[in-house]
């Protein structure tokens, strides 16, 4: 039922970073896999189409 | 300009590859003009048009190698002309472009079985939905997430069987990694669950320096426990930590629950399958002391030293308060008697708020800018008013600023204030080591505390500093040359912030 | 009536089966005139690459494309008189697109021009796709560039048509399964293609019984042509992407062009429209002697492979063109993992040996595009700015978003799906 969490506890942090880069470099440093993604804000047309995109996909 | 041709006969690479070559050698120190191409007819021509003499090509057939660089001068050419082997070995490149969304990352990683997400709370919000959409556990590290917000995502997660650690979570350590504010403690088979961060510091440190390890230390974010979100998180993690191998025992950690989040936890700990010890930092009424199915205890020391007896493993001795008296009377002797106020300054919101409680229970007034009871709210948090303890981490303080474990700026600032003040006697101060905090948190405040006792001599005063350090001797800033670089100041520096209020609290008088 | 959200899952279904479905059989190569029906009118026609475009919004290199045609067909002298012409409104233009047609950069086609023909045997339909060569296409009109127009007129063009009369058609999955498996990607990489298509062209060649003269030409031409086979390629993808449009409810897109001044995509659900946005500049490499601020901007419409499922969508399959995105695998394979999260299905019969024989994905989803931020990646070579200039270098580009919410916003608007509320 909780396979995911389950899976997170088994394997370790195998993680994407959204935010502070410090964070994904400690995780590296720990020897952790970890993606840090080069966020920027979405842009307004993005925030405008969030609300289609849940009536149709 | 001096121009360059060399011919390597037969010698074959694709013609994408060689324009990627090329345009490395462009980028050499002081070449104008440089093509490595392949010796066909049209390329050739393309050389004559950039004005390589035509003797230099008339051998040239298309199976060959043809290296053409025009420069400033010999020299230049010579240098350029040297790199080309290394860049035709391709070795050179190798960085691969930084995803942008989560989506571009999780094909990166298709493994990924976790986001941590620290971007500001309005976004923070929708990426961690994406997140457990795709399948993630969330790390959300980012505070000021709207509470409906909070809840939404905490059910999502349930019923994707994910777990939600946030928002406002400061720190976890998944099977030995740490994520966020984070300390390196040896793994064994203590579980944890904290709504407090820097609680979850403490807590870990103190087992590892016991001798003892952690399994997991799941944070549930900082509101988690209350009425409105119900111990959502707490609920999700208690069960995984209940069929994970690797944990025996358990400890929930945080400020006391909301009413019926307590009956909720009280009620689902009655059919634990493993032993749970509650540690609320709070105050606790006996009502509930007796109703609660298992050991509740409300300071940190207190449930480190549950957890090692509840595993058969011996209390060390820097758990156990000691007689403080005489130290604290040979301090008192050199203050003056003006001198009887006590200044917190901390980074760690936890410590703040169980030193408050500390000097709650003994009865000492105090002011904080993060209050225990509204009673203790100080007015102007520029300001302190007899004892004060400060949470330097309050978004009040941070705003627009880095958090007080990372910058130390303000609690500096503050520490040369406090000092200018004749009825201050004491400074009690913690310092948080670990992944992501400052590389040397004693060593950012050291200029300012000797400053500060520097300033006291002068007045004919003295300055008790009275510190504890949260952290291991396995973090990067290494515990003991922390401790040891305070002591050579002259800190006072204790084994646990317990012991660090308790002995504050002696030197007032009171003995508690 | 049906979740609306049903009813696109199963639009969506059918759109890919009919891609997947593709035979496509390379039939004839045939000047335009005979196949396309619109230069039947006899009117002064000139069709080009992407959405559609005016003499005055054209970038430079269409417009050099259009010079070279109207010599070739006589219609002008000079170059001058060509470019009067153009201007004044005598000739119309129209996009590929609406004839059934591709033509890979300036993508322009005129009546004389042969084009490849490809019939797909599944459904019936044929597309057509000009020849692929690295200068008139890119905006020369010099001698050298129409001289290899007419010797595509007067050799190559009926050698080849007498070559496949000779062998019945040729089809060409085979072909594009093979070459996949030898590292094409089939855009920017059709070294193995070409090489099987000259295999099996070869031996019809010579039975068709032509002079000796032209058979040798275009045995030249054909066995030493890196890229020769992106005609029949772009014409293939044409040919298998042209089924899956006008499904009712599908958000599949059936085409991505780009004419140096717009990009444009169709979308099946909503067939017949164009969703443009300027048309972004490809992230690329150079031949000696060019400058980035020498390059035009994206164009073409050879994305008509990406449409269905090649190109960079297929680059972790292609490790002979990693220069392209700078030259490791993992950059790669980490592209053509992206795409599988904005595409609905995958192809059985074609397949990555480098991905562990793992099976091509295809048809773009613009709600998936929108949700996850990521959209199509293009591989592309790069023509000048400027009219009159060969082909100057290759890249990658990626399609600009803006395309694929104006399509979801149409979309939502055509069935009735209120934004807010």
């Amino acid at each position: 039922m909780n396979e995911g969490i389950q899976r997170l506890l088994g394997e370790g942090p195998k993680a994407i970073n959204l935010g502070l880069e410090e964070f994904a470099q400690a995780l590296e440093a720990q020897g952790a896999k970890v993606v840090h993604v080069d966020w920027s804000p979405p842009p307004p047309e993005a925030e405008e189409l969030q609300d289609l995109l849940e009536k149709l996909l | 300009m001096f121009r360059a041709v060399q011919i390597q006969k037969r010698r074959y690479f694709d013609s994408m590859f060689l324009m990627r070559v090329t345009q490395h050698l462009q980028a050499e120190p002081g070449v104008k003009e440089a093509a490595v191409v392949m010796g066909t007819p049209a390329n050739v021509q393309i050389l004559l048009n950039l004005g390589f003499p035509a003797a230099d090509l008339a051998e040239v057939g298309p199976d060959d190698l043809v290296i053409a660089v025009a420069a400033e001068d010999e020299v230049a050419a010579g240098k350029a002309l040297a790199k080309v082997e290394e860049f035709l070995s391709g070795r050179r490149e190798g960085a691969i472009q930084a995803p942008k969304t989560l989506a571009q990352a999780l094909a990166r990683l298709p493994e990924a079985n976790i986001a941590v997400i620290s971007l500001p709370g309005h976004h923070a919000g929708r990426e961690a939905h994406k997140a457990l959409d795709a399948g993630l556990n969330v790390f959300l590290f980012s505070s000021n997430v709207p509470l409906e917000e909070e809840t939404a995502l905490k059910k999502k997660a349930r019923e994707k069987g994910l777990l939600l650690m946030g928002p406002d979570c400061g720190t976890a350590i998944i099977a030995g990694i740490g994520l966020g504010f984070a300390n390196v403690v040896r793994r064994g088979p203590i579980g944890l669950i904290a709504a407090s961060g820097t609680g979850a510091q403490e807590f870990t440190s103190l087992i590892h320096r016991a001798g003892a390890g952690i399994s997991h230390a799941i944070g549930t974010g900082s509101r988690d426990f209350s009425d409105k979100v119900g111990g959502l998180t707490a609920l999700a993690a208690l069960e995984a930590l209940e069929t994970d191998p690797a944990t025996e025992v358990l400890v929930l950690l945080g400020k006391p629950p909301g009413e019926n989040t307590l009956q909720r936890l009280a009620e689902r700990l009655r059919h634990a399958q493993k032993p749970v010890i509650a540690c609320f930092l709070g105050v606790i009424s006996e009502a509930i002391k007796k109703k609660w199915p298992g050991k509740l205890v409300s300071l940190i020391d207190d449930a480190v030293a549950a957890a090692l007896s509840t595993l058969g493993l011996p209390v060390p001795e820097f758990l156990r308060p000691e007689n403080l008296e005489e130290l604290a009377e040979r301090e008192r002797q050199k203050l003056t008697p003006r001198q009887r106020f006590v200044r917190g300054i901390f980074s760690g919101g936890t410590f703040c708020y169980q030193a408050q409680l500390f000097f709650h229970t003994a009865r000492v007034p105090f002011k904080s800018n993060a209050p225990l009871l509204p009673e203790h709210e100080l007015p102007n948090p520029f300001q302190s008013e007899g004892h004060t303890l400060l949470d330097m981490g309050d978004e009040f303080f941070t705003q627009g600023r880095l958090h007080p474990m990372i910058d130390p700026t303000l609690r500096r600032e503050r520490i040369l204030k406090e000092a200018e003040d004749p009825e201050v006697s004491v400074l009690l101060l913690d310092f948080v080591l670990g992944y992501n905090a400052s590389p040397d948190p004693v060593g950012n405040l050291l200029p300012a505390i000797r400053a500060a006792q520097e300033k006291k001599r002068k007045n004919g005063e003295h300055l008790v500093v009275v510190a504890s350090v949260c952290g291991t001797e396995a973090d990067p800033q290494d515990y003991k040359k922390q401790v040891e670089k305070l002591e050579e100041a002259g800190v006072l520096v204790f084994s646990t912030q317990a012991q660090a209020v308790r002995f504050v609290l002696t030197l007032l008088g009171g003995g508690r | 009536m049906a979740n609306i959200k049903e009813r696109i899952e199963e639009a969506n279904r059918e759109a890919v089966r009919r891609m997947v479905a593709g035979d496509p059989v390379l039939v004839d190569v045939a000047p335009a005139r005979e196949v396309v029906p619109v230069f039947q009118t006899g009117e002064k026609i000139l069709l080009h690459s992407g959405p559609p475009v005016t003499w005055e919004r054209m970038c430079g290199a269409q417009k050099g494309s259009m010079v070279a045609l109207v010599l070739f067909e006589g219609w002008a002298k000079t170059p001058e008189e060509a470019w009067e012409l153009l201007s004044s409104g005598e000739v119309k233009f129209s996009p590929n697109h609406h004839h059934q047609a591709v033509g890979p950069m300036a993508g322009t086609i005129s009546p004389s021009l042969p084009v490849f023909v490809v019939e797909n045997r599944a459904f019936g339909n044929r597309a057509f796709c000009r020849p692929v060569e690295d200068r008139q296409q890119f905006g020369d009109y010099s001698e050298q560039a129409l001289d290899l127009l007419h010797r595509w007129r007067d050799i190559f063009g009926p050698a080849l048509r007498a070559a496949l009369r000779v062998a019945g058609g040729l089809p060409l999955k085979p072909i594009i399964a093979r070459a996949l498996e030898m590292g094409d990607e089939l855009h920017n990489r059709q070294v193995a293609a070409s090489s099987l298509l000259a295999n099996a062209l070869s031996v019809p060649l010579v039975e068709a019984g032509l002079p000796k003269e032209s058979l040798v030409a275009t045995l030249k031409l054909l066995t030493n042509h890196p890229v020769f086979f992106l005609g029949p390629m772009m014409a293939a993808a044409k040919a298998i992407a042209d089924p899956a449009r006008g499904i009712p409810f599908s958000t599949i897109v059936t085409a991505m062009a780009r004419n140096g001044t717009e990009f444009g995509i169709q979308v099946s659900g909503v067939d017949g429209k164009w969703f443009t946005a300027p048309a972004p500049r490809v992230e690329g490499i150079l031949f000696p002697g060019y400058r980035p601020e020498d390059a035009g901007l994206d164009m073409g419409d050879s994305a008509i492979t990406e449409t269905v499922g090649f190109g960079a969508f297929v680059l972790g399959g292609a490790p002979g063109i990693l220069s392209l995105v700078g030259g490791t695998v993992a950059q790669a394979m980490a592209y053509t993992q992206e795409m599988r999260q904005i595409t609905v299905g995958t192809h059985p019969d074609y397949r990555l040996p480098a991905r562990d024989f793992q099976e091509i994905s295809l048809g773009i989803d613009i709600r998936k595009v929108v949700a996850t931020g990521i959209t199509p990646i293009i591989d592309t070579a790069i023509a000048h700015k400027d009219p009159g200039h060969p082909k100057i270098g290759a890249g990658l580009v990626r399609a600009p978003m803006e395309c694929f919410r104006k399509a979801l916003l149409r979309f939502a608007e055509k069935y009735g799906v209120a934004q807010g509320g």
